[in-house]
């Protein structure tokens, strides 16, 4: 059994047999995997297999919807983070998460970057702040385009610049973990090209999970890849050999095209 | 457009003219459009009936108002020269005396100088006859400038006092003179007298400024809607200051941490219900609850905010819960994976970006509330009260309140104010709905 | 190469990565057979011995190309130049591997006529058809490395020159043996040798080719000029 599903390996994050119920329906079944410390994972398989659903464990967003239940273990640093004594609001500073559709606060640029730390009480003054702000937009490879405009709306940013905002807003907060919900689907390819680049260098700072319906930013992108059908997991491994000699058949068929 | 297949053959078999070659489609289809097109102008002929219809009654309705009211913003007055006894008005120091003033008979003193014009008139009954030409209250009034004025003018000067209210009908031309004499309010010998003093030119229609400064009155000359207006501003204050915080707080609870369940259901179910149920209903409750059981002042207008306020929360809370549905779950995802508490998350995002529908929810409801009669005269706010209300728990009455009372009187010059009053109701009815489609539109936010 | 850079820097990454290996493998494979023509002469047996067994070294890189090629195509969806530059280092790669075996063969048959011990080879011909031959390896992995179709081209045509010397050696080889039995083995040997340098040639043709196409998108329109005659020689 290799480090990616032995559950005895030492990693930044472990599930062990999660399953997710919508009231009497299950939409995910037993999935267990280990995930290394700053590195890329992806998720990827066809609409409706549930990589979403696992993604939004791990922040306890599926607490949000009102008939959904987690069964399993979900294991951050030793900790089970579905444990009923973790309390959502503080696990979401530890792992952030990015959304399919960029979402600002309509508020200022500034002010969409300092709302995590101020409610988290991470600034002590003004200036503190400041530098988180300009630190995250850096970090995010926002801060050349905003420097001069950051009293503007928010709203006012292209696609890309915005989810880049929304990146640089998560990151303010310091988390560990990032998740990311098909961050580049509603974008263009260059805005796409410049989100993946800055995946890249995150990397060395954040362990990141990327759900993906497009197979050529997971192999662009990810250094494991998970791949669900129907709420299983059917293949999880190295990115290289999961596009260029996958072990499963049913792999084989969704890389190359053959399910939809 | 050429269909290379015989075009002279119709295609039998299945599928008519499914499978029928392209210029025997298109010729079925234009044969048909005739038939469509006359429908799509019936329809349009219905919906411009309706719309003619609905605005002419709306006409209608605005003209009889107006043309019924109009004329209240005016007063008849009639010139008096009158010379007023200074000393038996003012004290040693040429101020007025109060004490001496309210002793004074100054309706004695207007009366007789009016006389004073006709001295053909002799009699008693026909000089009550004359003075009742004048407002009862034209002393009173006369007073009142005196005393405000703080001084009084040397020698004879002309007042223009107040007529009665069948004069002020009679000028107006609101009293039919050729009915027989029976039926009439103003006898023959009072219309020589009118005649004679129209030809002297010593009547004339004023601006009706006690109608906006002055409360209820037995006479309709010196009636005015302050009381009213201010009872009902009073009223809607409490209503406001009750209904918004508890409306907001309620569906806010609603919306985020009502679990999930058959309570929950059933509150919901029953707040909707409630924006339903008939206004005096509302108003038993007040005067069971409010003034039986916990034995508040009655006719008051915190009773009647109250009361308002039961009636509008039901408004509001289903406007604030559209509101905040509107915005978008991305924001509320957003703020959420951000760390920020549900309670965090609805008052630094959800409630900013739901205010505009809040508001304008809020708007609608208080001009409803200002309009409603039933309720508040189950608790009592249709006594005659003829002091502006200064406080919460002064007996005060509501301008819809007003209107019903004065339209009931026999006078018809109360009949005339009534309609005024309606008209200022409306305005007032307008401007709020404007304000809240305005509002509406300058505060629509894109996000 | 002014090539602009890719968003990805692992991108650009990994074609340069791709770029190197083939480079290392086609001077590798160029010294195989420098090493070899010089030994036809010295018949220095331990550097003969030494190409046979560096061989081994030019499969193992040829493997690794290709597994990185591979690498590229599946994680990278390369579009346009970029995906010529990946088949092209694929088949390059292919042809400079087989230069090297080339190479070998020519160091084993060389061992073979040094252990016959014949002096009288007509080894200057020989000699000098290595030369050009090497001579265009080495300009049309410059022209690969620039990305320089002129350059790849003119080696592309240089080819006839080295058919004619095969042809006239040919002649040559024969024309001994005729006149002195004892040299048949050996002479059939360097005409083996000889057309095994002929080969190389041609794959630096075909090296030259692929440059064009890398950066034209198609492979040369005219047909090479060729000048081999040795199939049509019938007696001496």
């Amino acid at each position: 059994m290799d480090s990616a599903t032995d559950p005895t390996a030492h990693s930044k994050l472990k599930t062990v047999d999660v399953s997710v119920f919508y009231g009497e329906k299950q939409a995910l079944y037993d999935v267990s995997l280990n995930i290394e410390a700053k590195s890329v994972t992806s998720f990827i398989g066809p609409s409706g297999c549930g990589k979403s659903t696992f993604l939004r464990c791990f922040n306890r967003m599926n607490d949000v919807i009102p008939s959904c239940r987690v069964a399993g273990q979900i294991i951050m640093d030793e900790v089970d983070l579905n444990s009923p004594k973790i309390d959502p609001v503080l696990l979401r500073a530890r792992v952030g998460m990015v959304f399919q559709k960029p979402n600002p606060f309509p508020k200022t640029i500034y002010e969409n970057v300092a709302y995590g730390p101020r409610i988290h009480g991470l600034a002590a003054n003004r200036q503190e702040m400041d530098f988180i702000v300009e630190d995250s937009l850096k970090k995010a490879g926002l801060w050349k385009e905003v420097s001069d405009r950051l009293n503007d709306q928010a709203t006012g940013l292209s696609g890309g610049q915005q989810q880049r905002l929304c990146i640089a807003r998560a990151i303010a907060v310091g988390p560990d973990v990032l998740l990311m919900d098909e961050p580049c689907s509603a974008l263009d390819p260059i805005a796409t090209s410049i989100i993946e680049e800055l995946i890249n260098d995150l990397q060395s700072r954040f362990t990141i999970l990327i759900v993906t319906h497009s197979m050529q930013q997971a192999a662009r992108v990810s250094q494991r890849t998970a791949y669900f059908h129907l709420g299983k997991l059917i293949e999880y491994g190295d990115t290289k050999e999961i596009f260029t000699r996958p072990q499963n058949e049913q792999t084989e068929a969704y890389i190359s095209g053959k399910i939809g | 457009m050429s269909d290379h297949s015989n075009s002279m053959s119709s295609s039998s078999g299945v599928a008519g003219l499914y499978n029928a070659p392209t210029d025997v489609r298109m010729a079925h289809i234009a044969a048909g459009l005739k038939k469509r097109r006359a429908a799509s102008r019936r329809l349009r002929l219905y919906g411009i009936m309706a719309i003619v219809t609905a605005i002419g009654f709306l006409c209608i309705l605005l003209t009889t108002i107006i043309s019924n009211g109009y004329t209240a913003l005016q007063q008849t007055e009639i010139a008096v020269v009158i010379d007023v006894p200074a000393g038996e008005i003012l004290d040693d120091t040429g101020a007025i005396d109060a004490e001496k003033s309210r002793n004074f008979n100054w309706s004695g003193l207007v009366k007789r100088s009016f006389r004073k014009e006709f001295p053909e008139v002799t009699g008693m009954l026909d000089q009550r006859s004359l003075g009742e030409l004048l407002s009862a209250n034209a002393g009173y009034d006369l007073r009142l400038q005196i005393e405000d004025a703080g001084i009084i003018p040397d020698g004879p000067v002309t007042y223009w006092v107040k007529a009665s209210d069948d004069v002020d009908m009679l000028m107006k031309g609101r009293m039919d003179r050729t009915i027989d004499e029976k039926m009439r309010r103003i006898k023959d010998n009072q219309l020589v007298w009118f005649d004679k003093i129209v030809a002297k030119d010593n009547i004339r229609l004023a601006f009706n400024s006690t109608f906006f400064t002055m409360a209820d009155s037995r006479e309709p000359e010196s009636a005015g809607v302050l009381g009213a207006i201010v009872g009902s501003a009073l009223a809607l204050i409490v209503t406001v200051v009750l209904a918004l915080p508890l409306a907001v707080m309620a569906a806010v609870y609603l919306e985020y941490f009502a679990p999930p369940g058959r309570l929950t259901d059933f509150i919901e179910v029953n707040v909707n219900n409630l924006a339903a149920v008939p206004s005096i209903v509302f108003g038993l409750l007040g005067l069971a609850v409010f003034l039986g059981f916990f034995g508040m002042p009655r006719s008051a207008p915190l009773v009647g905010g109250m009361v308002l306020a039961l009636m509008t929360l039901p408004t509001i809370i289903i406007a604030t819960r559209a509101s905040i549905r509107a915005v978008p779950t991305s924001i509320r995802d957003a703020a959420l994976g951000l760390g920020a508490s549900p309670m965090q998350t609805a008052l630094d995002h959800i409630l900013p970006l739901a205010a505009p529908g809040i508001l304008t929810g809020t708007i609608i409801g208080i001009a409803q509330a200002l309009g409603e009669t039933a309720p508040l005269i189950m608790i009592g706010m249709v006594a005659f009260i003829v002091d502006v209300p200064a406080s919460f728990t002064d007996p005060a009455t509501a301008l819809p309140v007003q209107i019903y009372i004065w339209s009931d009187s026999a006078e018809r010059a109360f009949y005339e104010r009534s309609s005024l009053a309606i008209m200022v109701l409306l305005l007032f009815l307008i401007s709020m709905n404007l304000a809240a489609v305005m509002l509406r539109r300058k505060f629509e936010k894109k996000w | 190469m002014e090539d602009q850079q890719h968003i990805s820097t692992a991108f650009d990454k990994d074609l340069s990565a791709l770029n190197a290996m083939v480079q290392e493998l086609g001077s590798l494979a160029i010294t195989q057979f420098e090493t070899a023509i010089d030994a036809l002469a010295t018949q220095h047996m331990e550097t003969l011995d030494q190409v046979i067994s560096n061989d081994a070294k030019l499969d193992d890189l040829e493997a690794a190309i290709h597994e990185k090629a591979v690498e590229v195509i599946a994680l990278r969806s390369p579009h346009a130049r970029d995906l010529r530059q990946v088949l092209v280092a694929l088949k390059i790669a292919t042809i400079l591997e087989r230069t090297g075996d080339y190479a070998r063969n020519i160091a084993n048959r060389t061992k073979v006529i040094a252990q016959a011990g014949n002096e009288n080879i007509p080894g200057v011909n020989i000699g000098r058809m290595g030369q050009v031959t090497q001579e265009m390896l080495h300009d049309v992995m410059r022209a690969y490395d620039r990305h320089n179709a002129e350059l790849a081209l003119e080696v592309w045509r240089r080819d006839i020159e080295v058919d004619h010397m095969h042809t006239a050696f040919y002649k040559e080889v024969l024309a001994s043996m005729a006149r002195d039995p004892n040299l048949v083995a050996t002479g059939a040997h360097l005409l083996f040798i000889a057309k095994n340098i002929e080969r190389i040639g041609d794959y630096a043709t075909g090296i030259a080719e692929q440059v064009h196409f890398l950066v034209h998108g198609a492979v040369p329109e005219d047909s090479r000029p060729k000048a081999d005659r040795t199939s049509k020689v019938v007696g001496v």
